[in-house]
Order: C-alpha cells, then structure tokens, then sequence
C-alpha cells in the first residue's frame, strides 16, 4: 500500500524558492526517485481534479468510457437521467473489469468473469443464481459499484476526482476558466471530439511533460526544422489562406508572445498568429464577432494559446486544437494521449484544414511532437546525473509581473503572475509551487 | 496450379519486387530513390484506430496518424530529415523491415492492387530494440513506359500505443 507508507521525504527541500534573490530551482530527484512518484499518484493525481474525457464522447445514455485515475480503472459514463457518472471499473464481487471495451454503450454493466448484473449508476441488480448462494437473502445494496466521489462538467469538459474534499470544480478551474470557454465559444452548437485518438508512450517523467506543453523556450529550437519544412512547403504550394501552415511563432521576436502563471498550478503561454486567416476558425468570424466581442475574438483567433490544467490535462489551440491528456505510468514513463477536438457544424474545408494542421504537429508521428518526446527521454537520462543536482528555472524572474498585465484584464481574471515573452520560465514557479503544496499534504 | 499462366508469374515477381524494393531503399535510408517509386499523386495513409476493431476511414474527418493526398507529403518529410536538424531523427535508428505474405487481389491493364504484412525491427542506441508491424494494401499504376508505380499505400499499424516516434522509415 503505497499510499499508506510513512513518507520520509522532505518535499520543501527540493523546491529552492527564493525568487526575491532571483533563483528558483528544483531538485532533479523528483523526475526520477521511485517514492517521490508513489506519493505523486496519492498526493497528486488522487487527491485534486483530474480531466477524464469531453461529454461528447459519452453523448447517448448508457456510452461509457473506460480511462484511469492515477492508477485506479475507472468508468466515466452517461447515466439514464443523462448526468454523467463515474465508477471505479472493477466488479464489486472479485474485482473484474465491468468493461469489454475503451469505450462502449451499456445500459447495464454485466461482469464477465461471475455474472454479476449492475445498474449504470452503480447499483447492483442481479448476483447470479443468488437463491442458491444465499438460501438467507441478501441485501444486494451492499454490493453496489464504488462511485467516484466527485465527477463534473465544465462547458463540456468533465473533470473526475478520488477526492471527496475537492473544492467544486469551478473553485479549481479558477483563472482557466475563460482560456477554456475560448474553446467552448467556438461553436454555438458546442464541440466534438473527432473519432480516432492517439496514444504513446514518452520514457519520462509527467512533469518534464507538463513543463513542455507551456514551453514556450524550446519552440525555436526543436520545432526549427518544423518551422524550416513548413516554410519551404508553404512556398511550394503557393499556400494561402487555411492551407497555409502558419509558422510565426517559431522565430523569436517574430510576433508577440507571453505566459501566465494562473494559479493552482496552472499556467497558460500565447503566441499571437502571423496569419490568423490561416486557422480552421477563421471562417466563424462574422457569426462569432459579434457575440463574443472584438477583445475575446482577438484572443481566441489572432493568438495561439497552450493551456495547462494541471496536473494532467492541456487545451492546445495553435494550428489546431487538440486535448492532450498526461498520464503517469511510473516514475520514468509516462502515456499521452491525443484527441482533435472541433466545432461542430464547422465547414467541410476547415474540418479537413484542422485534421491536416493536427497531424503535421501533434502527433508521434507528426513533424514537431517526435522532437518533443526525445528531447524529453534524453533529459529524463540526463537527470539520473545525480551529482549535478539541481534544475534553474531562474529565466525571467527580472522581468515578471505580479498579478494581470493589460492583455489578459480584458478577460477580467487575475492570474498569480504574468511575464514576456513566452520563453520566460516563472510560469513553472506555479507549477513546483503547487506541486509542493499538494506534496506536504498528509497522506 | 495448371491454371497459372506466365504473365501471371511475371506480375506477381514483379509486384513483390517492387514491394521488396522499397522496403531495401527504407532500410538503406536512399529516400530520394525511395520517392521516385510513387507516382506524383500517391496517396499515402496510415489510419487512426477509432476502438479496439476499427480503423478510421475518412482522413477528412477521422484521426490518421498521417495522411498524404499526393507525393509532397512524403518529399516532407524525406527534406526534414535531411536537415539533420529533427531531434528525433539524429541518428536515426537503424531499422530493417520483412514484408511477406503478398496476395494480389486485382490486377487491370493499369492497375493493380497487392495486400502483405510487415514487420520492422528497430534498433537505437537510446530505446533498443522494437519491434511493430501491420499490413500494407497497395494499388500499383502502369505508366505509360511501363513502369509500375505505387499509387496508394494504406498502412494498418497494429501497435498504435508505441514508445518511439512513428516515421516513414519505420513503417
């Protein structure tokens, strides 16, 4: 029982936070120390919000989906009165898993190892040949499924937590909140998760993940030859207008850039696009201006945001938009999994200008995200260098701000700290900040 | 077997040669040569698999892994490697591919299409050894001096959860 053993581990200690004499470090060990996980999947992925799936994959009652907490199988499904369940995917009599499949329609989760029969809500409605078992009676109320204590939705995007004493999701979303309705906003008819999804497995530590995602530094140098294939196709095919592969972003000084540390650990960088007419959403434009205003149609089309909910989830949205769920499966090895997520009812040109944006930069096998995973594996092996013991994440403490700069008060949120450009680090300072709060929680 | 005619024959060795050809040019990292077996509007297309038993369909509206309409797609990523600037293609790992099992399933004047399996081994200094594999369905066109070119290759990857990156040079 991991979770139950006496950490001995003094978690302050390998956040070096003195930002007021410039030097915020973090202590390699915890990319890499096998306790220091163990007490990351309790502490962390068991006790906060988790991201499980979008309802639009659960749309019809009875759709499941079968994903994981931390480590715990759990089923996320659409129950008969249409609100959304959670239930720990394992039969109440010995354990089996309820589901056949990743995802699935059932009415009623009939376990196939002893024929146990339960309700999508949980409830346990048929032990096999129960007369013969129990000649006494018995009180099938006891063997209901175990519910997830906490499961909501927010504009879509459902959220599960282990956690009884999680602050309502709202609470937790906090300063993400309009970065994520930039996405729900996108279509009045809501969105959807397109079908198809992609799965791999990066040979690092979660964290070295999440510090990518909002990594604005690396972009102009591992995503160079990106940026150098693109340009060259690009003038290959005279490409204008949505077939046009936008690649500002990746020389620095090129367009405007920043970063938000929102609090709670999440964070948020942007980047504004060299040629906004190149995204699928630009087509929205007449119908979505005059609805959302000119300063949040700016933010959601002229920029490209990288949004991360920590601890395991982000919303991307550059050339195209794309869910990307973070998954610990041990201290070195961790499993991403992709979806495309669009507006529905949007053209058949943008649809397909989105799909082709999507493959050429988020995929294993993409142009761009094979760069990332290895540059990550080889920093994962460079960290086992234990006698050089310490990370910086000292770029940029000269120049960062305190609260809300102008661009994002017109959202009216105010975040821990702002800072430009993107390749500025203090976001990370949120994110150990956080980390270490939820780490000297007791278990 | 009385049945089988030469031209037969003829066709089957020259369509396995052709398959064998690009798999050795693959493994042999001669990309610019490799090119040159596709015809300029070859489809190029490994699916998304949507569950446990389906594969996507519709690259214009379903998940692929990649997709190319025409040939640009694959010269793409032949000239990104080439810029030895890809993280993750430097060094490459070595790789060798075995493909067996060639079934004709049509053949026309200008057209013919062959389904078989592969494998590839992989080997990198940093991950080791790996192994994946699949099926590939060809359609092969008859150019008009005869050559025969690949027109569509659609790749079905059984290991859609994978720990290395996924390129051409390894599917």
């Amino acid at each position: 029982m991991p979770g139950m053993r006496q950490s001995t581990l003094d978690y302050s200690s390998m956040v070096d936070d003195r930002t007021a004499d410039g030097n915020f470090s973090i202590n390699r060990s915890i990319y890499d120390d096998p306790d220091i996980f163990e007490d990351e999947i309790s502490l962390i992925f068991e006790k906060t919000w988790i991201y499980v799936a979008h309802e639009s994959q659960i749309p019809k009652q009875g759709d499941y989906l079968w994903t994981e907490i931390g480590r715990q199988p759990v089923i996320i499904n659409r129950l008969d009165n249409g609100e959304i369940g959670g239930l720990i995917n394992a039969c109440s009599h010995r354990g089996a898993l309820l589901t056949p499949t990743r995802q699935g329609n059932a009415r009623v989760f009939v376990c196939r190892y002893h024929g146990w029969t339960f309700k999508s809500d949980g409830d346990c409605i048929r032990i096999k040949d129960e007369e013969i078992g129990y000649p006494n009676g018995v009180d099938k109320s006891c063997f209901s499924l175990t519910r997830l204590p906490r499961v909501e939705n927010y504009r879509g995007f459902i959220f599960a937590s282990l956690n009884a004493e999680v602050p309502p999701l709202s609470e937790h979303l906090d300063n993400t909140k309009p970065f994520i309705d930039m996405m729900a906003d996108q279509s009045p008819d809501g969105l959807e998760v397109l079908p198809g999804s992609s799965t791999y497995i990066v040979e690092c530590n979660w964290k070295l993940q999440i510090e990518n995602g909002v990594d604005g530094y690396h972009v102009g140098v591992v995503h160079r030859n990106f940026a150098q294939t693109v340009r060259r196709r690009n003038e290959l095919n005279n490409a204008s207008g949505m077939k046009l592969t936008e690649n500002a972003r990746f020389d620095s000084g090129n367009v405007e850039t920043g970063c938000y540390d929102l609090g709670r650990g999440h964070n948020v960088i942007w980047s504004d696009r060299g040629a906004p007419e190149a995204a699928p959403l630009y087509e929205a434009r007449d119908k979505l201006l005059p609805t959302v205003g000119e300063e949040k149609w700016n933010w959601m089309v002229g920029r490209g945001r990288n949004l991360l909910i920590y601890p395991n989830v982000f919303l991307m949205d550059q050339s195209s938009t794309q869910i990307r769920i973070i998954r610990p499966l041990g201290p070195s090895r961790t499993e991403i999994q992709v979806f495309c997520i669009a507006p529905k009812g949007e053209s058949s040109e943008a649809r397909r200008a989105r799909l082709d944006k999507f493959r050429d930069f988020f995929l294993t096998s993409g142009l761009a995200t094979p760069d990332d995973s290895v540059a990550l594996e080889d920093t994962q092996t460079g960290v086992g260098g234990k006698l050089a013991k310490w990370s910086p994440f000292d770029r940029g403490i000269a120049s960062a701000g305190v609260g809300a700069d102008k661009d994002i008060r017109e959202l009216k949120i105010e975040p821990k700290g702002h800072n430009k450009p993107w390749d500025m680090e203090t976001i990370y300072i949120g994110q150990y900040r956080r980390w270490a709060e939820l780490m000297a929680a007791d278990k | 077997m009385s049945n089988v005619t030469n031209a037969d024959l003829c066709l089957q060795h020259e369509v396995e040669q052709l398959i064998y050809r690009e798999a050795y040019l693959l493994d042999m990292r001669r990309f610019d040569e490799w090119l040159n077996l596709y015809s300029e509007d070859a489809e190029y297309l490994i699916p998304a698999w949507i569950n446990e038993t389906t594969l996507a369909t519709d690259p214009t509206k379903e998940l692929f892994l990649i997709y190319f309409h025409n040939k640009t797609g694959l010269d793409d990523r032949v000239y990104r490697i080439n810029t030895r600037d890809s993280y993750a293609s430097t060094p490459m790992p070595r790789s060798t591919h075995v493909v067996g099992n060639v079934l004709l399933i049509a053949a026309s004047e200008t057209t013919i299409e062959a389904s078989c399996s592969w494998t590839v081994h992989q080997y990198g200094d940093r991950k080791g050894a790996r192994i994946h594999g699949g099926r590939y369905d060809y359609t092969f066109s008859r150019h008009e001096n005869g050559d025969l070119k690949i027109a569509r290759k659609h790749i079905t990857f059984l290991n859609d959860r994978v720990d290395i990156p996924i390129d051409i040079y390894n599917v």
